[in-house]
C-alpha cells in the first residue's frame, strides 16, 4: 500500500523523522530541471519552484523509493544520454537529500522540443 | 496508455455487436416476445453488427500495434526504465527529413522488429529527386541518427513513394 510519507529516522529521545512524497517529488523535479537537454513534457516553459513536482510520480514502499518522470528533450540532444543523465542526477540527489534508497528512476520521453518553442509561447502568453 | 484505451474501445464494440446479434436471434426465435422484424430490418441489424465487429477488429489491430511498439521502445537499465514514446521517434524522424533532406510531405510509420524498430517513410517524391539516391540518403540518415540519438536499433528503414510532388510555380 503506497503511503504519503515515509519514516526515515526514529530515536526514543528525539522522536521521529518522516519525509513526505511531495518533498521527494520536489527534490527529484528540481534535479531534473538541472539536466541539460531536458524540456517540459507538454510545451511551454519548464516549471519552477514547487511546480516541478508535477514532472515526477513517487512510489514509497517500506523505506524504498521508485520514481517516474515524464519529460521532453530539446532538439539536438541525444535522447538516450539525456535520459541516462536524468536517472543518475535524480537518483543521486534524492538519495543525498533524503537518505532513502532509490530503486528505480523510470524516464518517459514524450516529445522532442525546439528551443524556440518555449520562447515563442512565452512571448505570446 | 492509448493502447489500453483502444483495447477498451474494441471490447465495448465487440460487446455491442454480440448483444445485437443475440437480440436479433432471440427476436427471430420469438424468445423476447416481440414480433419478428421483416427480413429487411433483420438484414440491417446484421449489417450493423458486421460493421461493429469490423470496427472492433480495427481497434484491436491499432491497440496491439501501439502496445508492441511501446514495448519495443522500452529499455530497462541499471537505474530504471527508459521509454521513448513512438511520437518522439516520429517527431525526431520528421525533423531530420525536413531539415536534412528538405522533405515536406511524408508520413512516418513505426513497427517493432527484433530488438529494435523498423521505420517506414511514405512520401511524395520532390521535383528533381531520383528515387535510388533519395532512398540511400534517407535510409542511412534515419538509421544512423535515430539509432545514435535514441540508443534503439534501427535494422530497417523502408521508403515508399506514393506519388510525385508537383513543382511549385514561381512567378
Amino acid at each position: 500500500m503506497p503511503r504519503d510519507e515515509e519514516l526515515i529516522g526514529e530515536s526514543p529521545e528525539d522522536g521521529q523523522i518522516s519525509i513526505s512524497r511531495d518533498v521527494i517529488a520536489t527534490i527529484a523535479g528540481l534535479a531534473a530541471t538541472d539536466v541539460a537537454g531536458v524540456a517540459p513534457p507538454k510545451g511551454g516553459t519548464m516549471p519552477r519552484g514547487e511546480a516541478v513536482r508535477r514532472l515526477v510520480e513517487v512510489e514509497l514502499a517500506e523505506g524504498r523509493v521508485k520514481l517516474a518522470l515524464k519529460v521532453g528533450v530539446l532538439h539536438g540532444h541525444a535522447i538516450q544520454e539525456v535520459a541516462q543523465g536524468l536517472q543518475t542526477k535524480v537518483k543521486n540527489e534524492v538519495e543525498k537529500m533524503t537518505a532513502l534508497p532509490v530503486d528505480e528512476v523510470d524516464v518517459e520521453v514524450v516529445r522532442v522540443v525546439f528551443p524556440e518553442e518555449g520562447r515563442r509561447k512565452d512571448r505570446f502568453s | 496508455m492509448s493502447g489500453y484505451v483502444f483495447a477498451a474501445g474494441a471490447l465495448s464494440l465487440l460487446l455491442a455487436a454480440g448483444a445485437m446479434v443475440a437480440a436479433v436471434v432471440a427476436i427471430a426465435w420469438g424468445d423476447l416476445g416481440l414480433s419478428v422484424p421483416s427480413p429487411v430490418v433483420q438484414a440491417v441489424f446484421v449489417l450493423w453488427a458486421i460493421t461493429l465487429v469490423g470496427a472492433a477488429a480495427v481497434f484491436i489491430r491499432i491497440a496491439l500495434n501501439r502496445l508492441t511498439v511501446r514495448r519495443a521502445l522500452r529499455r530497462q537499465g541499471p537505474k530504471g526504465m527508459i521509454l521513448i514514446t513512438a511520437d518522439t521517434v516520429r517527431e525526431m524522424a520528421g525533423i531530420l527529413l525536413r531539415e536534412e533532406l528538405g522533405l515536406h510531405r511524408f508520413r512516418v510509420h513505426i513497427r517493432p522488429m527484433g530488438e529494435g524498430l523498423a521505420l517506414q517513410i511514405t512520401l511524395r517524391l520532390p521535383p528533381g529527386e531520383e528515387v535510388p539516391a533519395l532512398a540511400e540518403r534517407l535510409q542511412s540518415l534515419l538509421a544512423q541518427e535515430v539509432s545514435a540519438k535514441t540508443g534503439l536499433e534501427v535494422p530497417e528503414v523502408r521508403m515508399v513513394v506514393e506519388g510525385a510532388a508537383r513543382p511549385s510555380r514561381s512567378r
